[in-house]
């Protein structure tokens, strides 16, 4: 028995759900964050220039893209 | 002295770039100045360095675990860990492009404000009077900068111990050309002020 296989979820069939859900849990509060300290500074002072809300709107969207694609993944499995 | 001056579109200021500052009456916004895209863009290849290289790097750590564990979900979660890491360099170069944005130079008629965003927690914010503006330096070097017209700019101010500098500022020349300008618009216009009364 390798020493990885003593985990109970590394079975060699497959890894629960949960640990994948765990991981995106930790990865969207580490983004959640991220994102509060980028609005502080677009809001404070980047002060809603075109360009600034422009840059919000494509962080939202693409932060949106990924998260599904995780999410996903997640369901696919 | 007005915008039409200002050949470079870049260098033109944002019609809401007075949300950034205190304007006085009668103070206009002549230029916005920044560093030259070329800083941004050497960190975006930076970031799709850690794109590409882990990217390859999939398949065959998928594999590995799979050999290691005995197990068939190893290109699962390596897949997975990469979308979070995707995920993670999004993030991040937005932090990079709102360091870039925040780090500015605003010149208008009467004063220069120098915004200086070290990082994301690390603030400065100096203004000068354009009057007190005696020397004008721009430095360009490197083929880079040769090539793509960035260089340093870096204004003495009378009686100022504090440094009035940018480093990478895109068009340095037109910089100084309109600080130049201003700085002798204003004082001339002192002159006729004192001259009149």
């Amino acid at each position: 028995m390798s020493p990885l296989t003593m985990f109970s979820f590394a079975s060699p069939e497959t890894i629960p759900n949960k640990v994948y859900w765990a991981l995106f849990g930790i990865a969207i509060f580490a983004w959640a964050i991220a994102s509060s300290i980028l609005w502080f500074h677009w809001r404070t002072y980047g002060s809603n220039t075109k360009r600034i809300v422009r840059i919000r709107r494509v962080y939202l969207v693409g932060s949106l893209i990924i998260l599904s694609i995780a999410i996903g993944f997640i369901f696919l499995l | 002295m007005n915008n039409h001056h200002i050949e470079d579109t870049k260098l033109q200021p944002d019609k809401n770039i007075r949300k950034l500052i205190n304007l006085e009456e009668g103070e206009q916004v002549l230029l916005e100045a920044r560093r030259h895209m070329f800083v941004l863009y050497s960190r975006i290849t930076f970031l799709l360095m850690l794109l590409i290289v882990p990217l390859v790097f999939v398949p065959t750590t998928g594999t590995l675990i799979n050999k290691i564990t005995g197990a068939t979900y190893g290109m699962q979660i390596v897949s997975f860990l990469f979308i979070l890491w995707c995920l993670f360099l999004w993030v991040l170069f937005f932090f990079y492009w709102t360091d870039y944005y925040l780090d500015v130079w605003i010149i208008t008629n009467k004063r220069i404000f120098d915004i200086d965003q070290q990082g994301i927690f690390r603030r400065e914010v100096s203004v000068t009077n354009l009057e007190r503006v005696q020397d004008v330096t721009v430095s360009v070097n490197g083929i880079f900068a040769t090539f793509l017209k960035f260089g340093d700019i870096h204004v003495q101010t009378a009686g100022s111990q504090m440094d009035f500098s940018i480093k990478n500022a895109s068009n340095p020349m037109i910089i100084k050309e309109t600080i130049m300008r201003a700085h002798e618009n204003l004082v001339n216009l002192r002159n006729h002020q004192t001259n009149t009364i």
